[in-house]
């Protein structure tokens, strides 16, 4: 499939799982980092793109990609790949961008951050008591900014807290 | 209160916050020795349909004060009274109160309802003191009863009543609030409230549009029956009220304790005429601070909106024209496509330049609100200033005039505060008693510059040199011109009040205004003489949003500079770079030594090159003072939109934004400021620079 396509189709998908509204129920767009599936609300997201070149923000975190334009305002993007410590992947036009809205909690300000993944599979409805707390790493790892797992199929999706992943102490 | 805003109240605070702004114009233009009857009536105009508005929308709290305003005007418009200090003051003061009402409307938050109380009171004050004037006049007619009556209240004794006020429970369905009965009778005197809640039901009873609660209240002093019965007329019919006058002696109302529990709670203390000084400050902060927050529309001349059809006529000529040439195009017709796309370009930057000029505003609009301000200021700091303006008509985008405000109100403070001396202080050193602040303002290209001048104590250079020594700014052996010593002050370590030197810091806060003209793209400079006068310039772009760029290559990546800050490009002959202790590269420009910033060293990038002589040096000026950027080349020349970095991303040192090339893709825009603090800042192969530039 062609990526504008494939990428419209997403962002229909993105919509339509928008649109269902249930309060037990919630819609979350899975995408995958290598072998790992990895789940977000999907009322955070606001578009599915595909890569374009950014401007490097000198100085900042490597994870930190740079700035790209997104809607006439000017957005970070985080590889979410160098986030978490996997190997680079070299960016192309088949790279996929989720953007997303991510909420600070103390300010309540909305920002707008991008994150390069490799790529988004499908959109899930998961019931809040089907989330299980994500296990204690301890020092190994951490799972701060996991919401929770989720089994699906023969798949272990990790619900993000992107609020947490992409606060602005974690991007500074 | 209402909640949801309709287009028609929209239009009504867009009107009624336009009516004010022409009052507070007309007020304060107001001379006090003629009567200016047409300003009156213009004001008793404004006020009128304000109240009518508010009325319809039923905004009962606006509707009172409009309704007190008026009556203080009624007695101006008729001749009776004349108009006094005091009244322009308080009238002035209505008009805050007024907007902080609306604005609180609009935006769905609490009024400062001791501010609303305090003006009240002064209108209270003036209209019965008007009210006696009148009467007073009358007296001529022999009018027995009018005579008897004024008597009479002025005999009003120090009383207390006893008040017992029970409300029937569809009170509140009749929109009437006992909690602003209670306020107004506060107006009155001292008022003690319990309330008795035994009739409360349980929650899942209660209905909330239900009155349940009576009240029992206590209001002692000079007050006559009939201002409580006033206050309580509108619901006179909704409830057993039972007036009584004690003995004077103050005794707390007893609890007719029977199972309720009672609250009692003090509604208010008379209003303090004067509030600490620390609250009149942050009541003044607030004022301001609302007047940036509440500017959402405006108001465009018609003459600007007729351009930009006229524009929009001929690009659509233009486009209709193109898509002709495309339908059948052939090779000769090459040359009306090259025509049609300049003529295209032409169209775009005139619409541009038209859309840009409806978001210019005069820069009056806010120098409007300083007089008063300068005048709340000598007063409390006992000086005598002369406020002058000069070229207030220039015009100033409107996102740069809203960021103006705060800086130019500092300044003005701090010229207020720290500049000018005390009458008595001005007379000992032989100047007139009266000092003056002028503000100037000028355009200059595209720039605008705005000076505010005072001739006051100036700044001492020996002791801001002391300063920056002791703070390690500047090393003993530099030598700085004048000018570079008084620009120190914008320092971030100029910006606490350094008590032991007891020396009046020009400069507290400096760094944070100096940060936010950064910001806006411009720059602050200072000039002083000692004893004389103490000069601040504002340069500024026109307008903020769109910057004159140029574009830079550094390590492979696209940076933008802003154009204005440029003094020159040049080639770098390597024998000529002076290096210090091996490591601070130095270039001779114009006399100066200036210092060499690698920006691929500063960004932290692989570089293109390292040799000096493969790239280009940018010689820009930071706050006054040149440095030179290495940079690889120098792409285009462009009109740039500024976008923050900070709406989604936060503050990056040495960086103003970013904005879309003409590649269409993003540039960080580069903050010279920044950048040389990025330079000083680092562990980089280079040394501390020196300020300014050496002479040779």
């Amino acid at each position: 499939m062609e990526i504008s396509t494939e990428l419209q189709h997403l962002n229909a998908l993105v919509e339509g799982g928008r649109a269902q509204k249930n309060l037990q129920t919630q819609q979350y767009l899975a995408f995958n980092l290598g072998d790992e599936d990895y789940g977000v609300d999907i009322l955070r997201v606001q578009e599915i793109k595909s890569w374009v070149n950014v401007a490097l923000i000198p100085n900042t975190p490597i994870y930190l990609c740079g700035v790209l334009s997104f809607r006439g305002m000017v957005i970070p993007v985080v590889d979410l790949r160098l986030r978490f410590g996997m190997a680079k992947k070299d960016y192309s036009p088949l790279t996929i961008v989720i953007v997303l809205t991510v909420t600070d909690a103390q300010r309540q300000t909305e920002k707008i951050i991008g994150i390069v993944v490799d790529a988004v599979s499908d959109t899930y409805t998961i019931a809040a008591e089907n989330i299980k707390p994500s296990p204690d790493f301890g020092k190994q790892l951490n799972t701060s900014y996991l919401t929770g797992l989720v089994a699906i199929a023969d798949k272990m999706l990790m619900i993000l807290d992107i609020d947490a992943l992409l606060s602005a102490k974690a991007l500074a | 209160m209402v909640n949801n805003i309709t287009p028609l109240q929209d239009a009504f605070f867009q009107q009624s916050l336009e009516g004010l702004e022409a009052s507070e114009q007309v007020l304060l233009r107001f001379d006090l020795t003629g009567s200016d009857e047409e300003a009156i009536n213009s004001i008793s105009q404004i006020t009128h349909s304000i109240k009518a508005g508010a009325e319809e929308f039923e905004l009962s709290a606006i509707t009172d004060f409009t309704h007190l305003i008026a009556s203080l005007l009624a007695p101006l418009r008729t001749g009776e009274v004349k108009i006094t200090a005091d009244l322009k003051k308080t009238l002035l003061a209505s008009v805050d109160v007024v907007k902080a009402l609306l604005s609180a409307v609009q935006n769905n938050t609490a009024v400062n309802q001791p501010q609303v109380d305090a003006v009240k009171e002064q209108i209270r004050v003036i209209d019965k003191m008007s009210q006696k004037l009148v009467e007073a006049t009358h007296i001529e007619i022999p009018v027995e009863q009018t005579l008897g009556e004024l008597a009479k209240a002025a005999l009003t004794e120090l009383a207390v009543w006893d008040i017992k006020f029970n409300p029937d429970s569809g009170i509140f369905k009749r929109e009437h609030d006992p909690v602003q009965i209670f306020q107004d009778l506060s107006m009155l005197g001292e008022l003690t409230v319990v309330v008795n809640d035994k009739e409360l039901p349980l929650f899942s009873d209660l209905e909330p549009d239900a009155c349940y609660l009576s009240w029992h209240l206590r209001l002692s002093g000079k007050i006559n029956e009939q201002e409580i019965n006033k206050i309580f007329g509108q619901v006179r019919d909704d409830c057993e009220l039972s007036i009584e006058q004690l003995d004077s002696n103050l005794n707390d109302i007893h609890d007719d304790d029977e199972a309720g529990e009672n609250v009692q709670i003090v509604v208010s203390e008379r209003v303090k005429s004067h509030p600490e000084p620390d609250q009149q400050k942050t009541e003044r902060q607030h004022k301001y601070q609302a007047k940036i927050d509440t500017v959402t529309s405006m108001q465009v001349e018609t003459n600007k909106i007729d351009a930009l059809m006229n524009l929009l006529g001929e690009l659509v000529m233009t486009q209709s024209m193109l898509s002709q040439v495309s339908d059948n195009f052939s090779l000769d017709s090459l040359s009306t496509l090259t025509d049609g796309l300049e003529q295209l370009e032409r169209d775009t930057r005139s619409m541009q330049g038209a859309i840009m000029q409806i978001r210019m505003l005069p820069i009056s609009s806010i120098f409007s609100q300083l007089p008063m301000l300068v005048d709340d200021l000598c007063q409390q700091l006992g000086k005598k200033v002369n406020l002058k303006f000069s070229g207030e008509h220039t015009e100033i985008d409107k996102t740069v005039l809203e960021k103006l405000v705060n800086p130019l109100v500092h300044l003005i403070r701090d010229a207020l505060e720290h500049g000018l001396e005390t009458p008595e202080a001005r007379r000992l050193v032989g100047k007139v008693e009266t000092g003056t602040l002028d503000i100037i303002t000028d355009t200059q290209g595209e720039n605008i510059i705005i000076e505010i001048s005072d001739d006051g104590v100036g700044i001492d250079n020996d002791k801001v040199l002391r300063k920056a020594m002791r703070q390690g700014l500047v090393s003993d052996e530099a030598l700085l011109s004048p000018e570079a010593i008084q620009n120190l002050i914008f320092r971030p370590e100029f910006s606490e009040l350094d008590r032991d030197s007891g020396f009046a810091c020009r400069g507290i806060g400096t760094d944070s205004i100096s940060e936010s003209i950064a910001e806006m793209g411009g720059s602050i400079k200072v000039s002083s003489v000692l004893g004389s006068r103490t000069t601040f310039t504002l340069r500024l772009p026109i307008a903020h949003a769109i910057i004159d760029g140029q574009i830079v290559n550094v390590a492979g990546q696209d940076y933008i500079l802003p154009l204005i800050a440029i003094i020159e490009s040049l080639e770098i002959e390597p024998a000529l770079v002076k290096r210090v202790s091996e490591k601070g590269e130095l270039y001779p420009f114009q006399g100066d030594y200036v210092p060499i910033l690698r920006l691929y060293q500063l960004f932290n990038l692989p570089p293109t090159t390292t040799q000096l002589e493969q790239g280009l040096l940018v010689i820009v000026d930071a706050d006054g003072q040149k440095v030179g950027l290495f940079v690889d080349e120098l792409i285009a020349h462009q009109q740039v939109v500024i976008k923050s970095l900070e709406q989604n991303y936060r503050k990056v040192a040495g960086f103003s934004g970013a904005a879309m090339t003409g590649k269409g893709v993003v540039a960080l825009m580069l903050d010279i400021s920044g950048l040389v603090k990025l330079y000083k800042n680092s562990s980089l192969p280079g040394v501390a620079m020196s300020e300014g530039g050496r002479e040779m």
